[in-house]
C-alpha cells in the first residue's frame, strides 16, 4: 500500500484529529484534580474540531477521515480499537475513575501517534 | 502579567492558554489576518500564531491569481506563515510564537524565519504545560528586555521601534546626535537614560538646559572661567564640557544659544579642545553630545539666528524626532502600565496603598486595564482602568505629551485611591475587594479638563482623606482682582463638593462646616455664587 496516495487525507486526519484528540489532556499536569482533567478530556473528546457545521465528535471526525483502503494498517486499528474503547468509558459520568480517565488520556495519545505515524510514512520519512 | 495576541481560526488555542497560564492577559482569537491586524493597533506584548486556518477563501492571504484547490489548499495549511509575514513589515520585532510542529514539511520556512531573532517556534507535538508556560515566559522576558530601559517606556508601535533601533546606533558613534520633538516627548530622559548608558563611556552624563540660563553665563557654564575672567569669577571652575569629558554633554534648548556661544560651540566641536573663559590653555575634551530643541533648526538658520556651520557640525541629517503622545496613542495601554509601573518602583502613593490594604508592607501597584480581575496576590494594589476611562485618556489631545500623561495617571490614582480609602469600601462595579481601586472615567475627565481645556469649564473632582481633608485640583486663571479670584476658587470648590454630594447640601454642609443641619446656609452661599443647580445636574449626566 502506498501512503503517498493518501497524503491529503493523512494531513487532515493528522492536523483534524490528531492534533485535537490530546489537545487540552496533554497540558493538565500530574497533579491536577479528576475534575480538570475529565473536563480536558471531554473537550478533547466530545469537541474535537469546530468548523463551519458545527462541533464534531473525535468519532465523527474519524467517519469523515478514515481512509477506508487502509483497513490494513495497524495504525488504522489502533485508532478503531481507541475510539471503540473511549465510547466505553463514560468519562461524561462524574462517577468515572481516575483510572478511567488516566486510560483516556493514554488512548487520546495513541491515536495521535498513530495519526502522526501514518503522516510520516506517507511524507517518506518514516518506515511503512 | 503580559498582554499577548492569539492568532487562529480555532477558539481552543487560546481557551487553553487562559487555563494554563491565567497569569497573562489572553486576546483574541484573531481569525484572519483582517481580525488580527485590527487587533494590533493596539499592540500586544507578544504574539501566539496557528498555522492551519481552515477559513473562507475570502479571508486568506498569499492566494494566487484564480487559485486551484491544491492552492487553496495549501494556502490554508500555511497560513500562518503568509500572517507571519505580513506582520514582519509593520511590526518586524515583535515576538511571535508559531504554533506547530517539526514534520509538518515546512522545515525550509522554519530555518528562514529562525534567522529572525523575534519569531519562536512551537514542537507542539511535544509540548506539556510547563515547556509551554516557560516558553512563553521567556518570549516575554525578551520582550521586556527589548523594552525596559530604565524609566524610557519605548513602545510597541513602529515608529518607536525604529526610533530606538537608529538611537541605539547613533549612540554608539562619535558624531552628535540631535533630538527633536515637543516640549514632554522624552527627549531629557532619553538622552540620559538612553543615549548615554547605550554609548558605552564611562564619564559622567552632564545636562545642561540652555533656556534657563542668563545669556551672559552660558559661555562660562560650558566651557568653564578663571579667577577673575569676569565679576563674580571668584575662582577657576570647570565648565560642563570638562565635567562631561569621557561621557556625555546634553544641551537642552539649544536654539537658546547666543550667538557667540555658538561659534565657540563649533570651535569646540572641530577641535575637540576648549579653553576657560579667561585662559589660553587649550584643554582636550572628549564628549558625546546631544542637543534637544523644540524648534526647527534650519528654519532659524534659514533665519540668519543659529549658524549654518554650527548646524551642519551638529549632525542635522541623523535628527531624530520624538513623536508626541497624540501621535502614539497605540501605545496609551502600555504607557499607562509603565507608568503605574513606575511610580510603584518610585514608592509613590506608598503611604495611601499600606493604608488601602491595611499593611505595614511595601505595596505593588499594577495597572489593570481589563475587567477580569487576576487573583489576589498578596503587597499588590490594583488600579483598574475601566474602558470608558481609557476612552477619556484617548479622547484627550495630550498637549504636554508623556509629562502630561505621567502627572494625569499619578493624580488620577492619588486621587481614586484616596476616594477609595475615604468611602471605606472597593468600588462596586468590581465588588468589595480591597486590592482592587477602580479610576472612574468621571474623575479622569474632570482632571484632563482641568489641565487641558481652561476655554470650558469643567467640574474638578474634589475628594476627601481622612487626615488631610480635601484634595481638590483648582483651575487658575487671571480674574481681574483678587476678590473675582478668590470667588472663582470658591466656586469651583463648591462645584466640586456639589458633585460629590450628588447635590445633598446637608452632606455639603457636614464637610464644610462641620453641621449637619448648615444645608441652608450652603444653599444660599451656593446662589450667592451664582451657581446653577440644572447645570451641575446636566454635568452629573
Amino acid at each position: 500500500m502506498n501512503l503517498t496516495d493518501h497524503l491529503e487525507v493523512l494531513e487532515d486526519l493528522h492536523h483534524d484529529l490528531g492534533k485535537y484528540i490530546c489537545f487540552e489532556s496533554r497540558f493538565v499536569e500530574e497533579n491536577a484534580t479528576d475534575s480538570d482533567l475529565r473536563t480536558a478530556l471531554c473537550t478533547d473528546i466530545f469537541e474535537t474540531r469546530r468548523g463551519s457545521d458545527g462541533v464534531l465528535t473525535a468519532w465523527q471526525v474519524w467517519e469523515r477521515l478514515r481512509p477506508p483502503s487502509l483497513e490494513d494498517r495497524e495504525e488504522i486499528r489502533t485508532i478503531d480499537r481507541a475510539l471503540v474503547r473511549l465510547s466505553e468509558l463514560n468519562l461524561k459520568d462524574d462517577s468515572a475513575p481516575r483510572s478511567a480517565l488516566l486510560e483516556a488520556r493514554a488512548l487520546c495519545q495513541a491515536v495521535a501517534a498513530s495519526t502522526r505515524s501514518l503522516l510520516k510514512v506517507a511524507r517518506g520519512v518514516g518506515h511503512g | 502579567m503580559a498582554e499577548i495576541l492569539v492568532i487562529d481560526d480555532q477558539d481552543r488555542t487560546l481557551n487553553l492558554c487562559k487555563r494554563v497560564m491565567p497569569e497573562h492577559d489572553w486576546r483574541g482569537p484573531a481569525r484572519s489576518w483582517k481580525e488580527a491586524e485590527e487587533a494590533l493597533a493596539r499592540p500586544p506584548e507578544a504574539v501566539l500564531l496557528d498555522l492551519h486556518f481552515e477559513i473562507g477563501v475570502e479571508d486568506l492571504i498569499g492566494l494566487p491569481e484564480e487559485p486551484s484547490p491544491a492552492q487553496i489548499r495549501k494556502v490554508r495549511q500555511r497560513q500562518g506563515i503568509h500572517i507571519l509575514e505580513a506582520l514582519r513589515e509593520r511590526w518586524p520585532d515583535l515576538p511571535v510564537v508559531l504554533m506547530t510542529a517539526r514534520g509538518e514539511g515546512l522545515e525550509q520556512a522554519f530555518d528562514d524565519r529562525q534567522a529572525e531573532e523575534y519569531t519562536y517556534f512551537l514542537d507542539n507535538e511535544q509540548l506539556d504545560s510547563a515547556a509551554l508556560r516557560g516558553l512563553v515566559a521567556r518570549v516575554v522576558e525578551a520582550s521586556r528586555g527589548a523594552e525596559r530601559d530604565g524609566p524610557v517606556y519605548w513602545g510597541r508601535t513602529p515608529t518607536l521601534r525604529r526610533i530606538r533601533q537608529r538611537l541605539e546606533v547613533l549612540a554608539r558613534g562619535r558624531l552628535p546626535v540631535v533630538l527633536g520633538g515637543a516640549t514632554g516627548t522624552g527627549k531629557s530622559l532619553i538622552a540620559r537614560h538612553f543615549i548615554h548608558p547605550k554609548s558605552g563611556r564611562k564619564g559622567r552624563f552632564i545636562s545642561v538646559d540652555l533656556a534657563t540660563i542668563p545669556k551672559d553665563l552660558v559661555a562660562s557654564q560650558l566651557f568653564g572661567s578663571t579667577r577673575g575672567s569676569f565679576t563674580g569669577a571668584v575662582a577657576d571652575r570647570k565648565g560642563a564640557f570638562e565635567e562631561a569629558d569621557g561621557g556625555t554633554l546634553f544641551l537642552d534648548e539649544v536654539g537658546n544659544l547666543p550667538e557667540d556661544v555658538q561659534r565657540m560651540l563649533l570651535t569646540v566641536l572641530q577641535e575637540r579642545a576648549l579653553s576657560r573663559i579667561g585662559e589660553s590653555k587649550e584643554r582636550a575634551v572628549d564628549v558625546k553630545l546631544v542637543v534637544a530643541t523644540h524648534e526647527d533648526l534650519a528654519a532659524r538658520v534659514r533665519e540668519g539666528t543659529f549658524r549654518a556651520d554650527l548646524y551642519m557640525r551638529l549632525n542635522p541629517a541623523a535628527t531624530v524626532r520624538l513623536p508626541p503622545l497624540s501621535e502614539r496613542l497605540g501605545d496609551l495601554e502600555s504607557l499607562i502600565t509603565f507608568t503605574v509601573g513606575r511610580l510603584s518602583e518610585e514608592g509613590a502613593l506608598m503611604d495611601l496603598a499600606k493604608e488601602r490594604l491595611g499593611s505595614s508592607d511595601p505595596v505593588q501597584l499594577r495597572a489593570l486595564l481589563r475587567s477580569d480581575l487576576p487573583d489576589r496576590r498578596p503587597g499588590t494594589l490594583y488600579f483598574l482602568f475601566p474602558e470608558r476611562t481609557i476612552r477619556e485618556l484617548r479622547r484627550h489631545r495630550w498637549p504636554g505629551n508623556l509629562r502630561e500623561l505621567a502627572l494625569s495617571v499619578e493624580n488620577a490614582l492619588n486621587l481614586s485611591l484616596a476616594e477609595a480609602i475615604d468611602a471605606g469600601r472597593g468600588p462596586s462595579a468590581v465588588g468589595e475587594r480591597p486590592d482592587v481601586v477602580q479610576v472612574r472615567p468621571k474623575l479622569v475627565r474632570d482632571l484632563l479638563q482641568a489641565l487641558g481645556e481652561p476655554e470650558e469649564p469643567s467640574p474638578p473632582s474634589a475628594n476627601v482623606t481622612p487626615k488631610d481633608g480635601l484634595i481638590l485640583p483648582i483651575r487658575i486663571s487671571p480674574q481681574g482682582g483678587l476678590g473675582k479670584l478668590a470667588q472663582d476658587v470658591e466656586r469651583q470648590y463648591f462645584t466640586a463638593l456639589y458633585l460629590r454630594h450628588e447635590g445633598d447640601f446637608t452632606a455639603m454642609a457636614a464637610d464644610l462646616l462641620g453641621e449637619s443641619d448648615g444645608g441652608r446656609k450652603v444653599q444660599l452661599r451656593f446662589n450667592q455664587l451664582g451657581l446653577k443647580v440644572r447645570e451641575l445636574k446636566d454635568r452629573q449626566r
